[in-house]
Order: structure tokens, then C-alpha cells, then sequence
């Protein structure tokens, strides 16, 4: 065991909340509203139904190996060499998504709020504040969470309560218009751009004390993350327009513009941006944890905080060589990233579930 | 110029910092990897200051799932 901190259910309900809502809230009422019009919010719903069978699968794991992190399951299903090389496929994926969560910080920044400072600095401040976090431990990640937990609902419900004015309904008429071929393609998109990617807190997984709880906070805190996700897309369509919002890169940001209460409460988009960077900052938290303890166990190594500070410079600088510019990273995210993302969130799994009841059977039968 | 003699620094500071007590324990396989992850990802960061243009593997990774994407395409479209 690398990690010696303990949390319990409850806070490991709000990771997988925290989780789902960071950097989702902000890029997938666009990519939804794209390819569905203003169908997205009920797609959105359909997504977060379906994204229950994961949990379930994930759960599984969970069940079959409870004390070790998804990294050690690899190893133990696959055999040694195997297992490596899976555990690299995989710690490469999660490489990528912190780097790919990293940029889209960078992005944000550098076309809506801090235009003219370089994208390199504002990705070195936030992943020195996530190095910090990081460096401290589970425990302290998931306390600081615990802290903000309740700024990021109360910011949220006051998004909420002041759009309320702005609705028109008319906005999500006709509904169901879009025809099955694009519904199945929205609902395979946006299942992996926060769902599926929820493996990943299976690294988390057995650090969490209470088990039998934790299967339930897994499936609750992707229930109410997958609310959040889908107000927020509902609400860009009722007060923007669907096309509108899939003309925008970031619409739950002009959301926030949009607030007008009797010309004196104006213009707090700034509300958005502090939610999104306060989930964010724990998935990136959360990622760069688990990739510093997975490629730990992968090389064998007593401790993994020696790690950290090399893969500061290889995100940092991962996140940059990856995609040469905005257009590149769009483009992977529709067309690609789908695909890959659920070759290693679902095939990975099954695999590893379907293997290791096998021979956890082998192993009964040949004991008795 | 700067930008790499400031990193470079910052790496020696921070090895600094971090190797000794890995030394006193003889924890030498963390001391290999440390130093093997901080080599790669200083090279990567030099290259991009000294902006060299280094291929994506992201293209690699369209490339190999171009064929499950083209079918997509065409079902569900």
C-alpha cells in the first residue's frame, strides 16, 4: 500500500461528485447541444441512466479485489508482464486526461478571462497548487473538498435561482426532434466525457473504509453529478437557445452573463468560473494522484511522492505538445476521444471482471 | 534562453531537496526512476522552449482508431 490515509463513504461520495461536475460543467452542454439541438437535456438525462451500468461494473471490481487500487488489479489479472503493459495503456490514458483537463484550464483562461497572458503560466500556477494538494496526500485532497463542497452547491443553486427570470420556454420546443441516429450519438459521446472516465476513482477505491457504503455513494454521487450536468445543459438551452449554446465553446459561461435581477445584480459569470475551477481542481487532483500512484506500483517503488515533481514537467509539458492548437483538441474530442476512452473504461474492465471471476473459480475448485 | 536556465535551475534546486534522504534510506530504484522521468520531461520542456516542433502522439492514437471511427460515422449518421 502506497497511500496510508483512510476516507470514508461520505467523502468519497464527494469525490465522485466533485469529479463528474469538473470540467464537464463548462464544455458538454456545447458538444451535446452540436449533435442534438435542444433534445441535449434528455440525452443528458439517458446518459446518466446508462452511466449507472459502469458504476456497476466498476462496483464489481471494487467487490472483487476490495484492497487494491485498479493498477494492482491489472497486475494480478493479467499476470506480471501483462499486466504491466496494460497498466501502462492505462496510466497513459490517464496521463492524457490530466494534461487534455490542464489545457482545457488554459484554453478557458486565455479566451475569456486573462486574454493576454501566456497559456503556459496560467497551467504551471494551477498545477502548482495541484502539486501542493497532491504532494500532502489523499486525506488532505479530500478534506480540502469537504471545505469547498458546500461553495460549489451554494454557487450553483444561485446560478440556478437567478436564471429562473431569463427562461423561455419555448426554447426546448419541439422536443424529441432530433431522430434516433443523432440521440445514440450524443449518448455515446457524452457518456465518456465525464462518465466513464469515473474509473478512475477506482484508484481511490480502496483507501475508502467502508465498502459496503461506498458502492452506494459511487451510484448516488454520479446520480446527483449527472443532475447537476443536466440542469446546467437544460438551463443553457431554456435561456440561450440550442443554437446558440452550440455556437459557443463555454455557454454555461454566457449563462452566467445572462443574469439580470431588476438592472442592479448583473453580469456574475464570474459565479461559473469559480465553480468550474473548484471541481476541477480536484479532478486534476485526483488524476495526477492516481497516475503518481499507478506508475509507483507499475516501477515497483516504495513511495510515490518522489514522482511528482518529473510528471509536473511531463503533464505541463504533455499538455502543451499534445494538441497544436484548439481546433486539434475539438476535433480528437468529438471524433476520437469517444473511442478510446471507451475501449479503456469499458473493454479494460470487462476483461478484468471476466478474468478474474474465472479464476477466482478455478482457485475455489481446486481448493475443495 | 532564460526560460531553460531558469527550469534547469529549478530542477537542480528541487533534486536537491528530494534526492538526499532517498540516498540515506538506499532507496536506489526510486533515485533511477526519479531521475529518468526528470531527464524525459526536462528534455520535452526544452524543446518546447527552444520550440522544435515534436509530433503528437494523439495523432498516432487518431490514426489507429481512424477505422472504428469511419464506421461510427457512417452508422449513425
Amino acid at each position: 500500500m502506497l497511500e496510508k490515509g483512510k476516507i470514508n463513504a461520505t467523502e468519497f461520495q464527494l469525490l465522485v461528485i466533485v469529479f463528474t461536475i469538473g470540467s464537464s460543467v463548462l464544455t458538454s452542454p456545447s458538444q451535446v447541444t452540436k449533435i442534438v439541438k435542444q433534445d441535449a437535456w434528455i440525452t443528458s438525462a439517458l446518459t446518466v441512466l446508462i452511466s449507472l451500468f459502469f458504476i456497476y461494473l466498476y462496483n464489481k471490481i471494487a467487490d472483487l479485489y476490495p484492497s487494491m487500487t485498479f493498477i494492482e488489479c491489472l497486475e494480478k489479472v493479467f499476470g506480471k508482464w501483462l499486466g504491466k503493459i496494460a497498466a501502462l495503456i492505462f496510466l497513459f490514458y490517464l496521463y492524457y486526461l490530466t494534461a487534455g483537463v490542464l489545457r482545457e484550464i488554459g484554453n478557458f483562461f486565455t479566451t475569456q478571462i486573462l486574454v493576454e497572458t501566456p497559456i503556459e503560466i496560467i497551467m504551471i500556477l494551477f498545477l502548482l497548487t495541484v502539486l501542493y494538494g497532491v504532494r500532502l496526500g489523499l486525506e488532505v485532497i479530500v478534506r480540502t473538498a469537504l471545505i469547498f463542497y458546500p461553495w460549489i452547491i451554494f454557487l450553483l443553486l444561485m446560478l440556478f435561482l437567478f436564471l429562473i427570470p431569463e427562461i423561455k420556454l419555448e426554447n426546448v420546443q419541439p422536443i424529441l426532434e432530433a431522430g434516433l441516429k443523432p440521440f445514440m450519438k450524443a449518448t455515446y459521446n457524452n457518456l465518456s466525457i465525464p462518465y466513464n472516465q469515473l474509473i478512475i476513482l477506482l484508484m481511490v477505491a480502496p483507501y475508502v473504509n467502508e465498502k459496503k457504503q461506498m458502492k452506494r455513494a459511487f451510484y448516488k454521487g454520479t446520480l446527483f453529478g449527472g443532475l447537476v450536468i443536466t440542469l446546467i445543459i437544460l438551463f443553457s438551452i431554456l435561456v440561450l437557445g440550442a443554437e446558440n449554446s452550440a455556437r459557443q465553446s463555454y455557454p454555461s459561461f454566457i449563462l452566467g452573463k445572462k443574469i439580470n435581477i431588476g438592472g442592479f445584480l448583473e453580469r456574475i459569470e464570474a459565479i461559473v468560473a469559480i465553480i468550474w475551477i473548484l471541481t476541477v481542481y480536484f479532478k486534476i487532483s485526483i488524476c495526477y494522484y492516481s497516475l503518481s500512484n499507478g506508475l509507483a506500483n507499475v516501477l515497483g517503488l516504495k513511495s510515490h511522492q518522489i514522482l511528482m515533481f518529473p510528471l509536473f514537467l511531463l503533464i505541463i509539458s504533455f499538455s502543451i505538445i499534445a494538441h497544436p492548437d484548439m481546433v486539434h483538441f475539438q476535433h480528437f474530442l468529438a471524433k476520437t476521444w469517444p473511442h478510446y476512452s471507451f475501449t479503456i473504461c469499458l473493454f479494460l474492465p470487462l476483461l478484468v471482471v471476466i478474468i478474474g471471476k474465472l479464476s477466482k473459480k478455478i482457485s475455489a475448485a481446486k481448493s475443495s | 534562453m532564460w526560460a531553460i536556465i531558469g527550469m534547469l535551475t529549478t530542477g537542480v534546486v528541487i533534486s536537491l531537496f528530494e534526492i538526499p534522504p532517498l540516498v540515506k534510506k538506499r532507496w536506489w530504484r526510486e533515485i533511477i526512476a526519479y531521475f529518468l522521468l526528470l531527464s524525459i520531461g526536462m528534455t520535452f520542456a526544452v524543446l518546447l522552449c527552444l520550440k522544435i516542433n515534436i509530433p503528437t502522439p494523439i495523432n498516432w492514437i487518431e490514426k489507429i482508431y481512424s477505422p472504428v471511427t469511419s464506421f461510427v460515422e457512417r452508422i449513425l449518421s
